[in-house]
């Protein structure tokens, strides 16, 4: 089983200013802020645009806890979002590279 | 991802397992330390690409700790994390030799860029010294000597695998020649008329590595100015030499498996297949079987490349062909410096019979070129070599007890060696069996 929490207080860990989640890599629980997902959003479909971001990286944490690392493929749901604009131009899709990944930590299970 | 091998030396256990957490998510492997002191023993058993130093540490400091390191290695890049205020000992620590330094508590995104910049340039100064290997070895193809039994052993194996058309797989320790084994087999088998196409997949960062293999099409990326063909394409009736093969991403890991069992692929950017008929050669130094254990390299993978597979000696396996190696480099080097030096003395060849050789004969080529550069006479002097054999200097044990010094002694091979079994107990007459018994027998455990 996995958990994933999510929050609306904006993360950090004591050395990086901010993160927009964490996770245990290859573990159980991943945690996520909606603080920062909630910026620069559309007026014209402000609530689709955040549902989505919010799917997306709660995906990207789940996805670490299935051992995945970051992936270099802007488009792919484990690409390590810099800033928001990253968040919103990446897919809800893993890559292919990631999905073997996956697959094969599936297999472990 | 190729693993980036990353050492975080804080003070402060929050500071050090934050900073761990994010860098592992990145992909990278990375170990903690919590001083100076701690981080230099770890530093002196395993090698790392990055060092993550806090400046004020209790005990050793930071600045201590990286002029030690410089000392002992100059390809490590250092980034020293300071607080806002401690700008002066950054400076500081840039004119020692760090690459950079952090002013904490730093950007996801600033940390995340400097780490990409020194794997970038890191890898730039690899490929660069592989080229450069690459352009001696056209000379020194000729180097590929022994009288040894071994030797011979190794070359009517070239002779009958060169026959076949089948993945050969070649392990052995760094500097054992096992790219000239390659090329070898190359020249002895029906593809010598067609290319040898050499790839050092360690040297190549991950990001470049697909537009080498597999070459793209016009307009894939904002670069793709003209298409271009990867050097799977170039080595078409030919031979792909994968050199280090150990250290590629686990993304290439899942390509290459499947350019291997189809032969086909796509150029970045394309959308028709293109097809190529290449034998590959794998190269490496690692134990690739523990690093399928470690979770860094595919079975599958492994299973497909290790069809043929052999391993270069080591120089210390081969001692007896060190006077025949010696001699043909001191040759050519005295040639092309037109120096006249015609021989190395009895005393220089015994040094060189004594010494372990851990770089093997890419080491015994450097220590005689280097010879022949500084030899003031005719011939080759015990101290024109720049070897190094450590003394067993004879010292009070700070003990009576043989079981303590036995199991001192075991530890200190053991450091030394970097844990390797294999190695150590070979090193120590014993075999493997014998040396686990008697490090649980005197409770001696790998750090973690």
């Amino acid at each position: 089983m996995k958990i994933l929490s999510l929050t609306d207080v904006d993360l950090f860990i004591p050395i990086l200013t901010y993160v927009y989640g964490e996770a245990e890599l290859g573990g159980k629980s991943a945690i996520l802020s909606t603080y920062r997902l909630k910026e620069e959003l559309p007026p014209q479909n402000r609530d689709e645009v955040y549902l989505f971001r919010l799917i997306k990286e709660s995906l990207h944490e789940l996805g670490h806890t299935f051992n995945l690392r970051h992936c270099r493929d802007s488009k792919c749901l484990m690409h390590y979002a810099r800033n928001i604009r990253d968040v919103d131009n990446k897919t809800d899709n893993l890559c292919r590279y990631c999905k073997i990944l996956l697959e094969d930590e599936i297999k472990k299970l | 991802m190729k693993t980036t091998k990353i050492l975080i030396v804080d003070d402060e256990l929050i500071m050090r397992e934050s900073l761990a957490g994010w860098l592992e998510r990145d992909g990278h492997s990375v170990k903690t330390a919590s001083s100076g002191e701690e981080a230099l023993q770890l530093f002196k058993q395993s090698r790392f690409d990055i060092l993550l130093v806090d400046i004020k540490m209790e005990g050793m400091s930071g600045l201590e700790l990286l002029s030690f390191v410089r000392e002992m290695d100059t390809d490590t890049a250092i980034v020293m994390i300071t607080a806002y205020g401690s700008i002066t000992s950054a400076i500081e620590a840039m004119k020692k030799g760090a690459f950079d330094y952090l002013l904490k508590p730093f950007d996801p995104n600033e940390l995340g860029v400097l780490i990409e910049k020194i794997i970038d340039n890191q890898a730039q100064a690899k490929e660069n010294l592989y080229l450069k290997e690459q352009c001696k070895d056209r000379d020194r193809f000729e180097s590929m000597i022994g009288q040894s039994r071994v030797m011979q052993e190794i070359f009517d194996l070239i002779q009958s695998v060169s026959e076949t058309d089948s993945t050969i797989l070649i392990t052995g320790e760094t500097g054992t020649g096992k790219g000239l084994a390659a090329k070898a087999i190359h020249t002895n088998s029906q593809r010598k008329d067609g290319p040898f196409v050499g790839v050092n997949c360690g040297a190549i960062p991950e990001h470049l590595m697909e537009s080498e293999l597999f070459g793209y099409q016009k307009g894939a990326f904002t670069d793709a100015k003209a298409t271009k063909k990867g050097r799977l394409e170039l080595a078409d009736k030919g031979t792909l030499f994968l050199d280090e093969i150990g250290e590629i991403s686990m993304r290439m890991q899942i390509d290459l498996l499947r350019v291997l069992e189809d032969h086909m692929f796509y150029r970045v950017g394309g959308v028709q297949a293109i097809e190529a008929d290449f034998r590959v050669i794998a190269a490496t130094n690692r134990n690739l079987e523990e690093a399928i254990k470690a979770g860094i390299f595919r079975e599958d993978l492994y299973y497909r490349l290790n069809i043929i597979s052999f391993k270069m000696p080591s120089l210390r396996e081969r001692k007896e062909d060190i006077p025949l190696l010696a001699d043909h480099f001191l040759h050519r080097f005295a040639q092309e410096m037109n120096k006249p030096i015609t021989r190395i003395t009895r005393e220089a060849m015994d040094e060189m019979m004594l010494y372990e050789w851990p770089g093997n004969i890419r080491e015994l080529e450097n220590a005689i070129e280097r010879s022949v550069v500084v030899a003031k006479t005719e011939k080759i002097l015990p101290q024109d070599l720049p070897i190094f054999r450590p003394e067993y200097i004879c010292v009070e044990p700070k003990t009576n007890s043989l079981k303590e010094i036995e199991k001192t002694h075991i530890l200190g091979i053991l450091q030394k060696n970097e844990w390797n079994i294999a190695k150590v107990s070979k090193i120590l007459e014993i075999d493997r069996s014998t040396l686990y018994n008697k490090m649980k027998k005197y409770k001696i455990q790998k750090p973690s």
